[in-house]
């Protein structure tokens, strides 16, 4: 069924089609919401927070065949409302860096063009590219959060050494993702 | 900005990502932060680094998230869409209360972790026919159907019994001959035992943690609690059994997770957790999800 039948279900009354949208939806939208708010745990927050309100709001959305870019607007619009909480939680405990960062995050928010989306193809693409070592160093801190200390004992490094050696890493993801994003074609979307 | 501040400026923001910055760097980072060009570097670094994170946790499975909204959803009754018939229907009430309650059992676990301070790690396998107390801490005991003896370091276990850690601080670590190694934390109660000829291994409750080695093809290493069965397939995992729920934490490999009453296996793999009651669905959660006390269970004690 195509997005307006299942709406026109939900609207009356069918409450579990709802789930078919988020099955449709969620992963696409958790993607294209990881990098627009502080960690990425909390934007599967904002994906659940986004489907809620959507649910609530139906009744508003003008186009039954624009409802994936109605969600993704609502859940930018999640982002910018955490963003303000986290800037006003920092100011009040005096945490300067943090609350810098939700004024950055915000402007970035203002500044937003949809084919910023294409980031996270791009990192995508540039993270198969690391060699073996680089990507089982990037899980153990990403997916194993295992502090510096603790990879430095499993590789027979310093934590120092680890640091800067993700660090570059970083450094070289950003200049890969930079690069490819001014060689995609405008059309293209994660 | 000389080269050297540059250098400086990175050190600070790597830093700062990984969680190591000094009070003293942060009023520093900040002062660099009122350079536009470098506020934009720094909130680029940051920006990468949760969709690093975000890529490597993957979204949360299809029906996982379904719940959640539905759940989120049946709390505010009044959230059907304005002019329609929308109506929550009964069944979905319950499935909230189902997960109401696992979140309640979750929440009582963690409670009880922070009580106790306590982190228990544990490892074992089917595939041997003996096991060694390797470290022993605390108030340790075996209680077999010849009674109950103070457990000591070097120790074989032999035969059915169970180890029981008796206070928070108690730890007891078991090696199998196979080198897997067993680790119970406090106020845990663990049963080795025998049923149709193979080892039965069942956290009473508790916490353990567990790196397994490697098992033969067809004979998998199998936990047991009182609510799941989970499947080993060469891992390092925690489980936690509290209030008549299993939490299942996997760090590495696979594990093929099961009601003890029967239903099918979900596998939870790497990364992900999943948790077992005696009704409702178990699915794989990513760990990123978990609360931070909780969490912590997962990493590896040394």
């Amino acid at each position: 069924m195509e997005d307006p039948e299942l709406i026109a279900l939900v609207r009356h009354g069918n409450y579990e089609i709802f789930g078919q949208l988020i099955e449709r939806y969620q992963r696409q939208l958790y993607y294209f919401v990881i990098g627009k708010f502080r960690e990425h745990a909390e934007a599967q927050d904002i994906v659940q927070k986004s489907f809620v309100t959507a649910y609530q709001n139906l009744h508003t959305l003008a186009d039954d065949d624009a409802f994936f870019p109605w969600v993704k607007g609502i859940a930018l619009n999640h982002c910018r409302n955490e963003w303000r909480r986290y800037h006003s939680q920092a100011t009040m405990k005096e945490r300067l860096l943090e609350a810098k960062r939700a004024e950055l995050g915000l402007l970035w928010l203002d500044r937003y063009q949809p084919e910023d989306d294409v980031r996270i193809g791009a990192l995508s693409e540039c993270m198969q590219r690391l060699n073996p070592e680089e990507q089982a160093l990037v899980e153990r801190r990403f997916v194993q959060e295992l502090s510096m200390e603790e990879i430095g004992k499993e590789l027979n490094k310093g934590g120092e050494a680890v640091r800067l050696w993700l660090y570059r890493i970083r450094v070289r993801l950003a200049d890969c993702v930079k690069r490819r994003m001014s060689t995609y074609p405008e059309s293209e979307t994660v | 900005m000389s080269i050297a501040e540059y250098n400086r400026f990175d050190d600070l923001v790597s830093r700062y990502l990984d969680t190591t910055l000094g009070a003293d760097e942060e009023h520093e980072l900040l002062q660099y932060l009122s350079d536009e060009a470098l506020a934009v570097r720094f909130f680029e670094m940051t920006k990468l680094n949760a969709e690093i994170g975000g890529l490597l946790a993957g979204s949360m499975p299809d029906e996982a998230m379904i719940n959640l909204v539905l759940s989120d959803l049946v709390g505010n009754e009044n959230s059907a869409p304005a002019g329609s018939a929308a109506r929550i229907p009964a069944s979905v009430r319950t499935k909230s209360k189902k997960y109401t309650s696992v979140l309640l059992a979750l929440a009582a676990m963690l409670i009880g972790l922070i009580a106790v301070s306590a982190v228990f790690h544990f490892r074992a396998s089917t595939s041997v026919t003996g096991a060694d107390v390797t470290a022993i801490s605390g108030d340790v005991s075996f209680i077999s159907p010849s009674g109950e003896v103070q457990l000591t370091e070097g120790r074989p276990l032999k035969g059915e019994g169970t180890v029981k850690t008796k206070d928070s601080d108690s730890r007891a670590t078991i090696e199998l001959k196979d080198g897997t190694r067993i680790e119970l934390m406090g106020n845990t109660s663990f049963t080795v035992g025998f049923f149709e000829g193979k080892r039965r291994l069942t956290l009473d409750w508790g916490i353990l943690r567990s790196t397994v080695a490697r098992q033969p093809e067809g004979a998998p290493l199998v936990f047991n609690t009182p609510e799941a069965l989970m499947t080993v397939r060469g891992t390092e995992l925690a489980i936690v059994e509290k209030n008549s729920t299993t939490l299942l934490i996997v760090t590495k490999g696979t594990v093929a997770l099961r009601r003890s009453s029967g239903g099918t296996d979900v596998l939870i793999q790497a990364g992900y957790y999943g948790h077992v009651e005696k009704t409702g669905k178990y699915l794989p959660w990513p760990i990123a999800r978990l609360p931070q006390a909780l969490r912590d269970l997962a990493l590896p004690s040394n």
